[in-house]
């Protein structure tokens, strides 16, 4: 990327490191117990893998597991379809009414959480006449997703420069050539970093959830609530390892072949679309 | 990206769920916006306005339900780890009615869900103090006592209580007291009352339960008042108890458990069989039922306003009023059994056990807690004051 | 990415933002374009988020017994329980949460802002992969992060034995205090600072720094001079992002606070649950809702975004 070294200030790798420090300090905590023998999360007793087998039997975590990665995947999906357009409208176009989105946004992210749960279980019963289930869940994070996709989408759409829509539509793309030739590979890096705080934040959410789930849609999270009490069976944490592990393996998988295409001169989108 | 909107809104809503088409919904959806906000509040407010009104459900003639078939579910939300593993796949085997399990943590909670829409469960569980306030907010249902023969099994003390004459509307589950939970080998000196919170040992690290009836009971009981009491000038002095004791404790919580057992309190206003649990882990916490006296609490099956299984839910009461079942239960669980007939198959060390089955002298000073109606909202208002001090 | 931005003059990378707003070529009116970009939004939000919200003002009009909490009647709407909820007793809460989000915002700022840079700049091919790192942790239920960091943080927890070792005394009380709530809110809300900032450096043009190395800029000028003012978009919504959510937070203290830790979340949490008093929860979120929107609003005109 950069030619000159001496711009690369080795203080910021090894911030960058000690970042990644704090960020992987609980984990590395929770992966060590999901290997301890005694079912506790503060004290270690031994080495053992029992509980993954206990995991393995566990079918109200397992479901909870697979209800959460349904609710994340759907409702990130929708939500960033959905706060992608919105972005993008936003930042292109200037109409009435457009401060009243910005308003909305931000309520989205201002309410405290038992409202908003309230707020929709009241209205998916007294308004939708909808059953609680775990379509209820999904539209509810869609709504609180939504805006951490515009914001963050927007962020990276402000200042974005006209002229190249313009320079398509002279070179004879029509708007949506223009839009998925031009617009949509510029802002893919701002889209995939709301996307990825949008999945987060489902699969984190708790008090929302719990209002509207309804009977078989318990989440993960739901299920850990519960089981605060007598403190978290390592099973969770046997879980939360497999995860773990999946997403590394999949990482380095993707990045040995990010790797190999860049070095094949295969890989840049902005290379392709716009060279 | 034609109509985008359109897609979304049927992909979530127009599903499975028999009774949602996306033609209801769009209708609901013009309904909405057309009576708009006004009905949106109209219809709270009827809701809220609870005795009355029956939420749009046909309304069921006490003690019997419709002789409509159901089909064979039953969706049961109740505590989280307070079940037998073998309790529900034996009723699914027997009955052969797929039970959906799903657990919450806090009454509370469940009374908040419940008040801003039916929550689509057959069975609930609550405490008898929110059994009572569920009821005030016709939030639950009559039984139908036919389909519960075995009800004959429970200890009459449970047959005609304050908070249910008759089990009208609850069938118990598992009941219990609420005392005070320590570390033997660090807390110094006797713990045997409520002033135990005092001593230097564990300031800083213990904790009182996050339920303004409870917090308030521990107060009321330690000034010698009524635990029930509905009188300002005792509820003002317990308050002010509390809010010094505020000041000597490390945690507010009904998360206690974990850190009890870890050693992070040292001491921590507690449910008895939470401590039984925690003592099968770590054998130097111990259980005490303070002198002055104490809470005893129920946990009762109930089923909620608008349950679609209601036939299923008795016939799931009535499979645990059988002794050999909620002997299970109670041996798993480790608190007392309501069910008299089950004791015979109850482990002898929970029976023989002074603070699970306490000697009549004791059960004495063991009060369910009342219902004082409209007083409860002195209590909610002085818990805000305390918490917020 | 950088054929563009060479295409680009360094200036239009500054946010003169959305108000360079051009569509002449368009077929489409510019509104009605921006209308139907925003339909599914506007549908979303009118029923999952207008009434919602309008259903939460008018609880908080409406009063309370003890069998219902809530009890709405146009005949009767309660102002009072606005005044409840702006009883001194509260502010002391209030405040903290305003602090303990400030501080949170700032670490989040302070930790987030390097790492971002040396991902976007100096993070080469492996990018992608350094950012999907920052989101693995994330990946596993916030419950239980909160939950490992108890064990670090407890009495006789792993922060406390290192600490023991290097001779800074063991028995420290740092779990249900302010820094563990502190501590929390950072964690949990680093990625929301993280990404938009990388959304928005990754944009930037390198030879802008250059440029003004070359120019006889030191680190310092270059950084607020050059780079700040480019990735500032980025900034601002890393700063909405993580303050505004924690503000109104209510499991970080739940988990890791203590009884003098509570946050405006917690206390509104408290009305919904055992406070009995959801009129009263509603008035004290619309009030902070309203403070939150006119404290973004002047923000976002003091730092030059129009709106958003």
């Amino acid at each position: 990327m950069s030619k000159k070294s001496s711009l690369r200030p080795r203080y910021l790798k090894l911030h960058a490191i000690l970042v990644f420090a704090f960020l992987f300090a609980p984990i590395i905590v929770l992966v060590t117990f999901s290997f301890n023998q005694a079912k506790s999360g503060t004290r270690w007793t031994g080495f053992s893998t029992h509980w993954y087998g206990d995991l393995a039997r566990n079918h109200l975590a397992l479901q909870a597991f697979r209800n959460t990665l349904k609710v994340a995947f759907i409702a990130t999906l929708l939500a960033t379809i959905i706060g992608t357009l919105a972005a993008f409208a936003l930042t292109r176009f200037k109409f009435r009414g457009r401060s009243g989105y910005s308003t909305l946004i931000f309520i989205s992210l201002v309410m405290p959480e038992i409202v908003m749960g309230i707020a929709l279980t009241a209205f998916f019963k007294r308004f939708a006449h909808v059953e609680l289930s775990i379509q209820t869940v999904i539209a509810a994070h869609v709504t609180f997703c939504i805006a951490f996709v515009v914001v963050v989408v927007k962020a990276r759409l402000t200042a974005f420069d006209n002229r190249l829509i313009e320079a398509a539509a002279d070179l004879g793309a029509t708007p949506l050539q223009a839009f998925l030739r031009v617009v949509l590979p510029l802002a893919t890096p701002g889209i995939l970093a709301g996307a990825m705080l949008a999945f987060t934040i489902s699969l984190d959410d708790v008090v929302i959830t719990d209002f509207t789930s309804g009977p078989g849609s318990t989440t993960l999270p739901l299920y850990i609530f519960g089981q605060l009490h007598f403190g978290v069976s390592p099973s969770i944490n046997a879980l939360s390892t497999i995860v773990l592990a999946s997403a590394l393996i999949l990482l380095t998988i993707g990045g040995v072949f990010s790797w190999r295409a860049a070095r094949s001169g295969l890989g840049s989108v902005d290379a392709t679309t716009l060279g | 990206m034609s109509d985008p909107d359109r897609v979304n809104l049927a992909f979530i809503w127009d599903t499975t769920s028999p009774h949602f088409s996306r033609r209801t919904f769009m209708r609901t959806m013009a309904f909405a916006s057309a009576a708009g906000f006004a009905a949106a509040c109209g219809s709270s407010a009827k809701t809220g306005g609870g005795a009355t009104t029956t939420l749009g459900n046909t309304p069921t003639t006490p003690h019997t339900f419709s002789s409509a078939v159901e089909a064979k579910t039953l969706n049961f939300y109740n505590w989280t780890d307070y079940i037998a593993s073998d309790t529900i796949p034996n009723f699914q085997k027997t009955t052969g009615i797929k039970v959906t399990y799903d657990n919450y943590s806090s009454n509370d909670a469940l009374f908040a869900k419940l008040s801003s829409g039916s929550t689509g469960y057959d069975i609930i569980v609550p405490t008898d103090a929110t059994l009572v306030k569920m009821k005030h907010a016709s939030l639950v249902q009559p039984l139908d006592l036919s389909l519960i023969p075995n009800v004959k099994n429970l200890d009459p003390r449970f047959r005609d209580a304050a908070y249910d004459p008759g089990n009208q509307y609850s069938i118990p589950w598992q009941w219990g007291t609420t005392g005070i939970g320590f570390d033997k080998s660090k807390v110094g000196g006797a713990v045997t009352d409520w002033d135990a919170f005092e001593l230097p040992a564990v300031k800083g690290k213990s904790s009182f339960l996050d339920e303004a009836r409870d917090a308030f009971a521990m107060a009321l009981f330690a000034l010698k008042k009524d635990p029930n009491s509905t009188n300002d000038a005792d509820l003002d002095a317990a308050k002010d108890y509390l809010i010094a004791l505020k000041k000597k404790v490390k945690q507010i919580t009904s998360d206690y458990q974990d850190p009890l057992k870890g050693g992070e309190l040292l001491m921590a206003q507690a449910y008895s069989g939470d401590v039984f649990t925690i003592q099968a882990d770590n054998a130097k916490i111990e259980y005490v039922i303070p002198t002055s006296g104490a809470f005893s609490w129920v946990d009762s099956m109930a089923i909620p306003k608008g349950a679609k299984h209601p036939k299923n839910a008795c016939e799931f009461m009535n499979y645990i009023l059988e002794p050999k079942v909620g002997a299970a239960l109670t041996n798993f669980v480790n608190y007392g059994s309501p069910n008299k007939a089950a004791e015979k198959y109850i482990n002898k060390d929970i029976l023989d056990n002074p603070l699970i089955y306490p000697p009549a002298d004791v059960l004495a000073k063991l009060p369910f807690q009342k219902d004082i109606g409209d007083a409860e909202l002195k209590y909610s208002d002085r818990w805000t004051e305390v918490k917020t001090a | 990415m950088s054929t563009t931005q060479a295409d680009r003059p360094p200036e239009s990378a500054v946010d003169d933002s959305p108000v360079a707003v051009t569509t002449t070529r368009r077929r489409l009116p510019g509104w009605l374009s921006g209308n139907l970009l925003l339909l599914p939004t506007s549908v979303w939000f009118f029923f999952l988020l207008v009434i919602p919200t309008l259903l939460v003002v008018a609880y908080s009009l409406g009063g309370r017994t003890v069998a219902s909490p809530i009890k709405f009647s146009w005949g009767n709407l309660i102002w009072s329980n606005y005044k409840t909820a702006l009883n001194p007793r509260f502010l002391p809460i209030f405040w903290r949460s305003i602090w303990y989000a400030a501080v949170s915002t700032i670490a989040c700022v302070l930790l987030g802002f390097p790492i971002a840079y040396w991902i976007a700049r100096f993070g080469g091919r492996l990018r992608n992969v350094y950012l999907v790192l920052v989101i693995i942790p994330f990946l596993t239920s916030y419950l239980i992060r909160m939950y490992a960091w108890q064990f670090i943080l407890q009495r006789d927890g792993l922060l406390n034995s290192v600490l023991g070792t290097i001779g800074l005394g063991r028995g420290h009380e740092f779990l249900n205090t302010d820094f563990a709530v502190i501590l929390g809110l950072t964690y949990g809300f680093l990625p929301f600072m993280i990404l938009p900032l990388y959304a928005s450096i990754e944009r930037m043009d390198p030879s802008l720094v250059e440029a003004s190395y070359d120019l006889g800029h030191g680190k310092a000028s270059t950084l607020f001079r050059v780079i700040i003012p480019t990735v500032a978009p980025g900034l601002i919504a890393g700063i909405l992002l993580v303050f505004i959510p924690a503000v109104g937070d209510f499991v970080t203290p739940e988990l890791l606070g203590g009884v003098n830790t509570q946050m405006f979340g917690n206390t509104v949490y408290d009305q919904f649950n055992s406070g009995n008093n959801w009129p009263l929860g509603s008035a004290m979120s619309v009030l902070l809702m309203v403070f939150i929107l006119a404290g973004v609003f002047v923000y976002l005109r003091r730092v030059g975004e129009e709106a958003l």
